[in-house]
């Protein structure tokens, strides 16, 4: 049978549906963050967490947590935190910080793993997490319930403060002097992000989420040019490439990570084309 | 009313100002006068609350939600994707807060568009426009904000004799209706339109220069 005849089948398996749930959930989450952190010049700052995230992992491993969630969140919610005060890569100092922590937590994270997993395939495992692997396959009811409260959270984050945000954004002087709550915005969205990243972790894996952040805002960013469009339009072309890799992948067999990640870069290469032959 | 109580200006590494004692009163036509890098800019950060005094006491009696503000052009912002309307309805966010929304929002932002002569772009792309317009975009947004505060930081960068000939006539407008105006320039042209001069040069406030209008 074509493997695409049997697309309706695999949809009804609760594993599958569970699967586009988180995936559509996630993909949401990132790319609202996406915008933003594009557009404060720190895009590398979903890849660098989530090599803390990945570090953070491997330390939960040696210490034979039976929940590895919790010292992973605590772990790259500080990191996000601090980041986010040295201002990101948005500076010379801020630009070294995160390439010092990224490479860092990966190399620490790596080095965990070989010295203290129990597993007989470390690469293996390795590879799991920096690339998803079939992770995302293989969710719980506890997982679709989280990714539905976090992206909850994250939807009323930006919509309750997407005038401060807009304004912090564009211009934080000005948002400081006329008695926004910088810090405090600016805390919060630190939180919520590395609570983000943690969780898309199980979908595209640490080293593919930058993607998943920058891919669509860069895309939504070269057809429109007003901020809502932006982020409106970024979070619908994020949401469809992540269903269309998704379901890809269930189809063909190859890894969901990455098919996701060939769609986002495939949409993104025909808007810039379309873009370049219009004049846009 | 502002207050520098025996302020210490600058940032922990780098102090750029010391002792500086002066108040600036509800009404003032304040222009802030003296060479690049003297500290014009943090002096006005500090007076704002961005930057903290080194020493001493800053004092700001102005609501900040009733404040308005024209930071420098920054460079990494020219490619932010956004209206001209929704930079400066940005402004209008904080008068709602301070509660002082008589009219329609839209009415303040085109009176402001008006003002600054850039009524045509209202729905252009920031990112396509020229540092002068820009620049005016910027100083709308500080217009609409602005109900009993108006800080500009050399405003008249990237604009043409005439642009800014008319905003120095505007300013002095706006100030003799009730609005407090500081403004941080090197442009000497600006000097016949304020009712006060402040110089600030070898790291302390030189001149302080009343009736100069």
């Amino acid at each position: 049978m074509n493997p695409f005849e049997m697309l309706p089948v695999y949809l009804g398996y609760p594993f599958v549906q569970a699967a586009l749930v988180v995936g559509v959930l996630v993909a949401l989450c990132c790319s609202l963050f996406g915008v933003t952190l594009l557009l404060n010049h720190q895009s590398f700052l979903g890849d660098s967490l989530s090599h803390v995230a990945f570090g953070a992992m491997a330390i939960s491993g040696m210490l034979q947590l039976t929940n590895n969630l919790v010292l992973t969140l605590v772990l790259t919610v500080a990191c996000s935190i601090l980041l986010m005060k040295r201002g990101g890569s948005g500076n010379e100092q801020g630009d070294s910080s995160l390439a010092m922590l990224s490479v860092g937590a990966l190399a620490l994270g790596y080095l965990l793993m070989n010295l203290f997993s129990n597993s007989a395939n470390v690469a293996g495992d390795v590879c799991g997490v920096l690339f998803g692997s079939t992770s995302i396959l293989t969710l719980t009811t506890a997982d679709v319930v989280l990714s539905l409260v976090l992206a909850f959270v994250v939807i009323a984050f930006f919509v309750l403060f997407y005038h401060k945000i807009f304004l912090i954004t564009f211009d934080e002087e000005y948002a400081k002097a006329i008695g926004l709550p910088v810090e405090e915005v600016e805390t919060a969205m630190a939180i919520i992000m590395a609570v983000v990243i943690v969780v898309s972790m199980n979908l595209v894996g640490a080293l593919l989420i930058t993607a998943l952040v920058v891919f669509p805002a860069r895309s939504a960013m070269r057809i429109h040019h007003s901020y809502k469009s932006v982020m409106v339009s970024s979070s619908i072309i994020s949401v469809a490439c992540v269903l269309a890799g998704m379901l890809v992948a269930i189809v063909v067999g190859t890894p969901v990570g990455s098919t996701i990640i060939a769609v986002d870069a495939a949409v993104y290469l025909v808007i810039a084309i379309i873009c370049h032959v219009r004049k846009i | 009313m502002i207050e520098f109580v025996d302020a210490g200006i600058g940032y922990p590494h780098a102090p750029v100002l010391e002792h500086v004692s002066l108040a600036i009163a509800s009404g003032d036509y304040v222009v802030i006068h003296g060479e690049n890098g003297c500290g014009k800019s943090t002096l006005v950060k500090t007076a704002l609350g961005i930057v903290k005094p080194l020493s001493g006491e800053v004092r700001n009696a102005f609501a900040p939600a009733e404040t308005g503000y024209l930071t420098q052009l920054n460079p990494l912002r020219f490619d932010f994707p956004a209206t001209c309307s929704e930079i400066i309805m940005s402004g209008i966010r904080s008068r709602r807060r301070a509660g002082a929304c008589a009219n329609e929002p839209e009415e303040y932002m085109w009176l402001a568009l008006e003002r600054m002569g850039i009524e045509d772009l209202e729905h252009a792309d920031y990112r396509r426009l020229s540092g002068g317009q820009r620049q005016r975009v910027l100083i709308a947004r500080a217009l609409v904000s602005a109900q009993s505060l108006l800080v500009l930081d050399e405003p008249t960068n990237e604009l043409d004799a005439q642009t800014t000939q008319a905003l120095f006539a505007l300013l002095r407008q706006l100030n003799e209706g009730g609005l407090t105006v500081v403004m941080v320039t090197h442009d000497k042209g600006a000097l016949p339109y304020a009712s006060r001069m402040l110089r600030v040069a070898d790291g302390a406030v030189s001149e302080d220069r009343g009736g100069v209008r």
